[in-house]
């Protein structure tokens, strides 16, 4: 879990979707496989089945070739009169091209008397017929004129089956027999055998025939081979012959190997899918989530306009309900205070609350014939801004004397003095509210003048905020056009040029000409502000009848 | 703190990126590798004993796994290998073998019907330089080779130096042997071409069969020669009969038989009983005769043209005719190596009568490609037919087991 203590809670999100879906896809791929896995496993058990039925069948028929060969020679042999001399061997050669043993041999009693052979395999010696030690039962069975047939396996290469039995005698010399001889052959089991498939031919738990050789061994795989084992006959010697198929394990990963590669395939689109699924529900979910951390963010900034939408009527639509309510407050609070202040600069000079709304108004009607013109480019916080500067630029005036503030007559060095301390007192005092830096710093520059000659600081030019250069020529061409105490209102004409006489000296040309042109289109009836509501008195209007009941 | 986290977010990413990545590689390389789901696996088809088959499995199984391929021998009766080989579907350009253990007097034809592949240029240089001459020859047809030769062999007269006290130097004059009762100084296998033709040719007094204008004549000059030998009664069916060399075999080793004519395959069937034994080139049948050059056999492996991996085919077919393995190879069909060089040339001078085989191998020629050897082969069926006749006026059984 620490490992995702860095991680987004998106992220986290979506991964947590892929892993769940990952889980899934491998247990379905694992189901898949298994299932094929199982239905393979019957299949190859289904075929093995057919496969063993007809080993076993060649092998039966193996023997009965070599049984009925058998009693072909025994008649053949009956009509002959059997010396063991060079005859006899060129007769029983003879006899040899027409079946399909490897060696004929022919008894009396149990002595050998001539014998024919096939090469190289039936020319094994131990292909001889060995009546003791090893097979005293069937020469017993042979002897008491049965029939008999039976395995001699004097090593692992040469493993042979023997069919045996008495020449019926027209002579009445003796008791001859014959015995037949066929070594086992691998092209038994593997006519039998399809590829990939393996046989064993087992006497008792002997494994006489292994096909196809396989020196490594059987079954040395991970998976068990599939197998099969049968009985085929019994044999005279009590040997029970059995046949056993396997198909090995490399079949079964063959026929396994398009399912794994379908699991592997399904899992990756699984996961594919998943995590583009994962990411848009995570996206979708987080949304409100973000837009509470920006919200936030941007009332930390002091935007205090924020409101966010409410997008669901979940948990989260509730929270973002309750964060707006909380932002409302916060900011019915605020402009309250700034209301206040407006409040208090109005009782303490002789300005009316018409005076600050016109300047606020003015102001932003100038800021947004600079926007139009493509000279100043405002967001709506920095028109709050400029509202709140507007309405506050003489906020500082709350430190200074009535006697001084209202003195008709020329002020003394030490009454100008504490006058020109004004814009630093403002700021001080809206930087204080915080959140304001911006408007402070605006208030601190109102009375700096384009040339220079302003103060506190004597800033010109572009160093002076356009804000305050805005605020200067708005704040003087108010003063022109209103009556006051001091004096008449001047005609609008005459203010205009006054103000176009000032431009490049006391006020900015540029926002000298934004002003006039706001002043025309007042005159003219024409709308001035947009319509969003970025000044300070459309906040107010926006605001609950709380904050109506402040401004009134 | 926030690098921390930051560092975490990227090990994060690798991290939950990591088995899509891995699954993603596994899911190409399932896609893209066939080793995975199958192994190539050469089929090869052979009419081998089941001893030899053993032998010649292991050192298949051997040289396979050294060139990373699975291998699987099938051996079939010789009638089968024939059939198997010849027939060929050109349409469906489909074997059920990849490689087969062919006489290599079968290149000619199957090469003509396109059913195997022409040996690389490559490769022929390869086994130029390490196989010996004859053997070459032996698979090459037109201005192509069609075979890689695994083994070798050539007629020979084998004789038991206690019933044959010097070396002969005519036939007639083993078959005027005097042997005991009981015992044939000479047999010839009738149904072998390889030795009968040249020894009728040498008996005419030509020195190549393909020079056989009258068959009977040849035949009876021949008669004249080694005949008391064939005469005793039964005999004649048995060395017309497909096991005649068995039958040689084993009354050689049993003292019956003083000597006969076969190759190192038949020698091989004596190696098992362990008779006594030399070897020498087929001699002359009668003392104006000129020397027989028998017929030289070697088998080659093929290549199937339906083939699925040919090159890895053809290179271990290279490798088993050209590499010591050939040695091990050729001995598991009872036939002689291909291979030149010492390591062979030691292998054959451990055995006195592999020398002998390979002195009759200085004297061989190669059989003429078919048809001229069919032609040949089909007047001496006409022959052979007529001799069986007589044979068979003595008491054969009757009856063939049935299979």
């Amino acid at each position: 879990m620490k490992a995702l203590q860095g991680t987004s809670l998106r992220q986290q999100l979506t991964l947590s979707h892929v892993l769940v879906s990952l889980c899934l896809a491998l247990a379905l791929a694992a189901v898949m496989v298994f299932v094929v896995f199982v239905q393979n496993r019957a299949l190859q058990r289904k075929a093995l089945q057919r496969v063993e039925s007809l080993a076993t069948d060649r092998l039966l028929r193996e023997l009965r070739r070599l049984e009925e060969t058998r009693d072909g020679l025994a008649r053949e042999l009956a009509t002959r009169r059997l010396q063991g001399g060079l005859a006899d061997t060129l007769f029983l050669h003879r006899v040899l091209s027409y079946t399909d043993v490897e060696r004929v041999e022919v008894f009396y009693g149990l002595n050998l008397i001539v014998q024919a052979y096939l090469g190289p395999d039936g020319a094994d010696p131990q292909l001889a017929t060995r009546w003791y030690p090893e097979q005293p039962q069937v020469a017993a069975l042979l002897l008491a004129d049965r029939p008999v047939t039976w395995l001699q396996a004097s090593n692992k290469k040469t493993v042979a089956l023997k069919s045996a039995r008495r020449i019926p005698s027209s002579q009445g010399v003796g008791e001859f027999y014959v015995v037949v001889t066929a070594a086992l052959q691998p092209a038994w089991l593997a006519g039998a055998l399809p590829q990939g498939v393996s046989g064993v031919l087992y006497a008792g738990e002997q494994a006489l025939l292994v096909w196809p050789p396989r020196p490594e061994g059987l079954g040395s795989k991970l998976l068990s081979p599939v197998r099969l084992r049968q009985a085929v006959i019994r044999l005279d010697d009590d040997t029970r012959l059995e046949v056993e198929v396997l198909a090995p394990p490399e079949t079964l990963t063959e026929a396994l190997a398009p399912a794994l590669r379908a699991a592997v395939l399904v899992t990756l689109v699984v996961i594919a899918v998943s995590f583009l699924i994962g990411d848009h529900l995570a996206r979708r979910l987080l949304a409100p989530l973000n837009d509470l951390l920006e919200g936030t963010a941007a009332m930390a900034r002091g935007h205090l306009s924020v409101r966010l939408p409410v997008r669901r009527h979940d948990e989260l639509g509730a929270l973002t309900r309750e964060f707006n309510r909380m932002a409302d407050e916060i900011r019915t609070t605020y402009l309250g205070v700034i209301a206040t202040l407006a409040e208090v600069v109005e009782a303490k000079s002789h300005y009316t609350r018409e005076h600050i709304e016109r300047v606020e108004r003015l102001a932003m009607a100038t800021a947004q014939v600079l926007e139009e013109r493509g000279w100043a480019k405002w967001s709506s916080h920095q028109k709050f801004i400029l509202s709140v500067a507007a309405i506050l630029h003489d906020v500082g005036k709350i430190a200074i004397g009535n006697d001084i503030l209202n003195k008709p007559g020329p002020l003394t060095g030490s009454e100008r003095k504490e006058i020109l301390s004004h814009p630093e007192v403002g700021a001080t005092i809206v930087e204080r509210m915080g959140k304001l830096d911006r408007a402070a710093e605006i208030i601190r520059a109102c009375h700096e003048h384009y040339d220079g000659s302003g103060y506190p600081r004597g800033l010109k030019g572009e160093e002076i905020p356009l804000e305050a250069r805005i605020i200067l020529a708005v704040d003087a061409f108010d003063a022109m056009t209103q009556v006051r105490p001091y004096s008449k209102a001047r005609p609008l004409e005459d203010a205009i040029a006054e103000l176009r006489a000032e431009a490049g000296k006391q006020f900015d040309p540029v926002v000298v000409e934004a002003l006039i042109e706001a002043v025309k289109r007042i005159e003219r009836g024409e709308p001035v502000t947009p319509t969003s509501s970025s000044g300070f008195f459309r906040a107010l209007a926006d605001d609950s009848g709380e904050t109506a009941a402040v401004r009134a | 703190m926030e690098e921390r986290d930051a560092r975490r977010g990227w090990l994060f990413s690798i991290v939950s990126a990591a088995p899509s990545v891995s699954l993603f590689s596994l899911a190409v390389a399932l896609l893209t590798c066939q080793p995975f789901t199958r192994d190539a696996t050469l089929v090869v088809i052979a009419s081998l004993s089941p001893e030899s088959q053993q032998a010649a499995y292991e050192q298949l199984q051997a040289q396979a796994g050294e060139l990373g391929v699975a291998c699987e021998l099938k051996a079939v009766p010789y009638r089968l290998l024939q059939e198997s080989v010849f027939a060929f579907d050109p349409e469906n350009k489909k074997s059920r073998w990849d490689l087969a253990l062919v006489p290599a007097s079968w290149l000619e034809r199957l090469g003509r019907q396109r059913s195997i592949l022409e040996v690389p240029i490559q490769h022929v240089q390869q086994l130029q330089r390490a196989v010996v001459p004859l053997a070459m020859l032996a698979v090459a047809w037109g201005e192509s080779t069609w075979g890689y030769p695994m083994a070798l062999d050539a007629p020979a007269l084998i004789y038991n130096p206690a019933l044959v006290p010097t070396p002969p130097t005519t036939l007639a004059a083993v078959a005027r042997l005097a042997v005991p009762e009981g015992v044939l100084p000479l047999a010839v296998d009738l149904a072998d071409l390889d030795a009968v033709l040249p020894l009728l040719a040498a008996a005419q007094g030509l020195d190549n069969p393909q020079d056989l204008k009258d068959l009977g004549q040849a035949w009876d000059r021949f008669v004249a020669s080694v005949g008391p030998a064939l005469a005793y009664p039964g005999a004649l069916s048995v060395w017309l009969a497909p096991n005649a060399q068995a039958a040689q075999a084993q009354l050689f080793a049993e003292g019956k038989l003083a000597a006969f004519v076969g190759g190192a395959q038949a020698d091989a069937i004596l190696d098992k009983v362990g008779v006594p034994r030399s070897v020498v080139p087929l001699p002359p049948p009668c003392d104006r005769c000129p020397q027989p050059r028998p017929w030289a056999r070697c088998i080659a492996l093929v290549v199937s043209s339906s083939c699925a991996y040919p090159d890895l085919a053809q290179a271990l077919a290279e490798k088993l005719a050209s590499s010591r393995r050939n040695v091990a190879f050729s001995a598991a069909t009872g036939m002689l190596p291909v291979l030149g060089g010492q390591e062979t040339t030691a292998f054959l001078l451990e055995d006195p009568d592999k020398l002998g085989f390979l002195r009759a191998l200085g004297v061989a020629r190669l059989a003429p490609p078919d048809p001229e050897r069919m032609s040949l082969a089909t007047l001496w069926e006409a022959k052979f037919l007529h001799l069986n006749a007589l044979a068979k006026s003595e008491a054969i059984p009757p009856r063939r087991a049935a299979r």
